[in-house]
């Protein structure tokens, strides 16, 4: 919180001070990012993945993949200053596990799993409306945010997440504008 | 359509390079003029300077499913790299159908996107397939404004060959009897959604000088002339193994090459049109081989220019004589000027509170329209700008790719990220920008590009007229899903450049008088009787439709009087 109240303060009140306050930090953002970290932590992302998308009656992130999609567009699609706040993320997140729990990600129970990103959570909210882009802009988006869209993403353009956690239509065939939801009705997955 | 052997079928070149007629270009124009040419017994050459597309074989994506694409159809920053234009329009499964901003590079003297497609069938394996014709609202205005110039033809001139392309693509729409919006030969409409027709009931009801109606769209909702139906899957920009949609190579090329008049040529770059002075006519053109650079020329009696508004200007101002020292057929200094695009990026959206029990099957192709509805009469006059705008918008459930950032984790996040959300409605202009002459493509004298072609260099920025639109495009779509009961509505505009629309227009205008425009009322150059220009360039004033369905029946029209011309012996 209060990283977001230094930051917030400094948007508001004099966008003069962005340099001083943040040169390391814009530099820290912006250093060639720890590949090698990122690719060894599948299993960590896999598992993080499943406690945003948990397999229920339909499958979850885990069984679709989900591990591998966020690392390819960590790599490939996401820019650099939101890449390296997602790679020291994991970090963090290790070290709070550690420090908290004395266990890794995995090792940790559902609870403390579910308390360990309610705590990520919270601190990558970026603010409501205008700051918010600002910040996301400025200083990228937040290792939570990009593991949270990634992770969404990545599921619903699986196989198994369009296929069985929403309705795949291949080839539709014809059009109906408006018709009654079905029971149990799924969102249509994209093409 | 489809014969694999049609590509080389096609190539049959005559005896010192001769034909009736040459076509340069085989995009949505040129596509049309090969089909009448060769329909009405021309020897037509088509030259293409693209790689050959092969209608259906070559739309390697079209089949594809999301997980079966490396980034799941996203751009790479790679992509945002290298291209930096063509990838704010392409995804990973249309990628192949657009140019390489790297290796055909231009200057932009201010921002603008010129989004290119260089393969047989151009841009139409890519449009938007939207069409709507224009009336006489639009072919008087500039005359009745005193602005630019007036155009040479009106609605009657036209309209017989809006009936005649329309019969031919195949355009699924609903008339509605509008005289500033002419219906035209509809295929069955396709279906509103429930909340697309209660905002249609409800504006007619609040409002007496609007309606909305079903995009008309050229996607074929029945079997047409051996093509589709469309099979709802709106993956047009990859392709359409169905031939569900109208483009060059699913229905103008085919029946061209089924006359066995027609030669196209891929990978051939025109650099210039030969002009002799002498005969004071065009004799052909001068043809670089993509690959080998070798240049050859072909010679025809008749040139048809459909490389596209740019590429046609630069064309024209890279063919230089003694007599025509400004660019070919240029006495009236008005090639490469009055550059047009529609203006995009402003308008609203807002929830619908309701329906909840309602959904949809199928992805339609297109979204609702909502026709112009400022300055028709004088109870729709403004004060603060003149032309207008409509609306293209679409009313839908949110769906997972904007439902992904709910607060939240596990098992209740993943049913609200798999469940449909509240319907939302969006709605965003395309606006009418008015010619102005410093808006204006120019070859640069120094850089060249991989060719030792001169690049394009292109200035162009809107003004008040545009500006004081965006902000009406705004309120009145704003004060519109008011007035029809949505909730949490938030306007939007954009700051999104020239030439994102792709409707590049006017850099070799039609007029009355040489002087002060290049094309006649038939698309004929002035100054060069055997050239006709029927893309984009010859738009005298921009309209605020989409404007292919237009070219079509200018070219269609072109080349019956051109081909008349042709038989009385005065080309």
């Amino acid at each position: 919180m209060n990283r977001r109240k230094a930051i917030g303060r400094i948007l508001i009140i004099s966008g003069g001070s962005i340099a001083a306050y943040s040169g390391y930090k814009l530099w820290d953002w912006n250093k060639s990012p720890d590949i090698k970290y990122l690719e060894s932590r599948k299993e960590l992302i896999a598992a993080l993945a499943e406690t945003i998308i948990p397999a229920t009656d339909s499958p979850g992130a885990k069984e679709a993949g989900v591990d591998e999609f966020i690392i390819t567009m960590v790599k490939d699609c996401t820019e650099i200053k939101s890449q390296n706040k997602f790679i020291d993320g994991l970090k963090e997140l290790e070290r709070y596990c550690s420090s908290s729990f004395s266990k890794t990600f995995q090792q940790c129970t559902l609870q403390q799993q579910q308390q360990t990103l309610k705590h990520f959570e919270e601190r990558g909210k970026s603010y409501d409306g205008i700051i918010g882009k600002v910040e996301n802009k400025f200083f990228g988006k937040s290792f939570f945010a990009t593991l949270k869209s990634h992770t969404a993403d990545g599921y619903c353009t699986s196989e198994a997440g369009a296929t069985k956690g929403l309705s795949y239509l291949f080839i539709p065939g014809k059009y109906i504008g408006c018709m009654p939801m079905q029971q149990g009705q799924k969102t249509w997955a994209i093409h | 359509m489809g014969d694999p052997k049609q590509a080389n079928q096609n190539i049959r070149i005559p005896p010192q390079n001769t034909f009736d007629a040459i076509v340069v270009g085989s995009g949505i124009s040129g596509g049309w003029a090969a089909k009448e040419l060769c329909e009405k017994g021309l020897k037509t050459l088509v030259l293409e300077r693209g790689r050959n597309i092969e209608h259906v074989k070559d739309y390697t994506t079209a089949f594809m499913h999301p997980w079966q694409f490396p980034h799941r159809l996203n751009n790479t920053l790679k992509d945002q790299e290298e291209n930096p234009v063509q990838s704010t329009v392409y995804n990973e499964g249309s990628k192949q159908f657009f140019v390489s901003d790297k290796e055909h590079p231009y200057i932009q003297e201010k921002p603008f996107s010129w989004i290119r497609g260089y393969q047989v069938g151009g841009r139409s394996l890519t449009w938007g397939r939207q069409c709507y014709r224009l009336s006489d609202l639009d072919f008087e205005a500039n005359l009745k404004e005193g602005i630019a110039v007036d155009w040479p033809i009106r609605y009657r001139d036209i309209s017989p060959w809006y009936d005649y392309v329309e019969n031919f693509v195949g355009i699924s729409g609903k008339p509605e009897g509008l005289a500033h919006l002419p219906d035209g030969q509809f295929l069955p409409p396709m279906e509103m959604t429930c909340v697309e027709d209660y905002f249609s009931k409800k504006v007619r009801e609040h409002f007496n000088d609007r309606i909305v109606t079903i995009g008309r769209i050229a996607n074929l909702t029945k079997g047409w002339k051996g093509r589709g139906p469309c099979q709802f899957r709106n993956l047009c920009d990859r392709g359409c193994p169905f031939s569900g949609y109208f483009s060059s190579n699913a229905a103008t090329l085919p029946a061209a090459a089924a006359t066995g008049n027609m030669t196209l040529l891929p990978d051939s770059i025109v650099i210039e049109v030969i002009f002799d002075e002498q005969k004071n006519k065009a004799t052909g053109v001068r043809v670089m081989d993509a690959h080998t650079k070798k240049i050859t020329e072909y010679f025809a009696r008749i040139i048809f220019l459909n490389a596209s508004t740019v590429a046609t200007a630069a064309i024209l101002l890279n063919s230089v004589s003694r007599k025509f020292p400004n660019g070919l057929g240029n006495t009236s200094n008005q090639i490469g000027h009055n550059l047009m695009d529609h203006f995009l990026g402003a308008g609203a959206q807002g929830v619908f509170d309701g329906f909840n029990d309602e959904y949809y099957y199928g992805r339609r192709p297109t979204g609702i329209y909502i026709p112009r509805f400022r300055n028709i009469n004088d109870a729709t006059k403004r004060k603060d700008y003149v032309r207008g705008f409509g609306y293209q918008a679409s009313g839908s459930r949110m769906e997972w790719g904007s439902q992904s950032q709910f607060n939240g984790f596990g098992t209740d996040y993943k049913k609200k990220l798999l469940t449909p959300g509240p319907w939302v409605m969006w709605m965003m202009a395309w606006g009418e920008t008015l010619p102005y002459f410093d808006n204006r493509i120019m070859l640069d004298t120094d850089k060249k590009d991989g060719w030792g072609l001169p690049l394009v260099k292109i200035n162009f920025e809107y003004h008040d007229n545009e500006k004081a639109m965006r902000k009406d495009v705004q309120e009145s779509a704003s004060e519109m899903l008011h007035q029809t009961g949505f909730k949490n509505i938030e306007t939007f505009d954009y700051n999104i450049l020239g030439g994102s629309a792709v409707h590049e227009m006017g850099t070799a205008r039609m007029g009355h008088d040489p002087k002060t425009s290049v094309l006649n009322g038939f698309n004929q150059m002035h100054d060069v009787k055997n050239i006709f220009i029927t893309d984009g360039s010859c738009m005298t004033s921009a309209a605020s439709q989409n404007p292919s369905l237009t070219y079509m029946a200018l070219t269609a029209r072109a080349c019956d009087y051109a081909v008349s011309e042709f038989k009385k012996g005065n080309l």
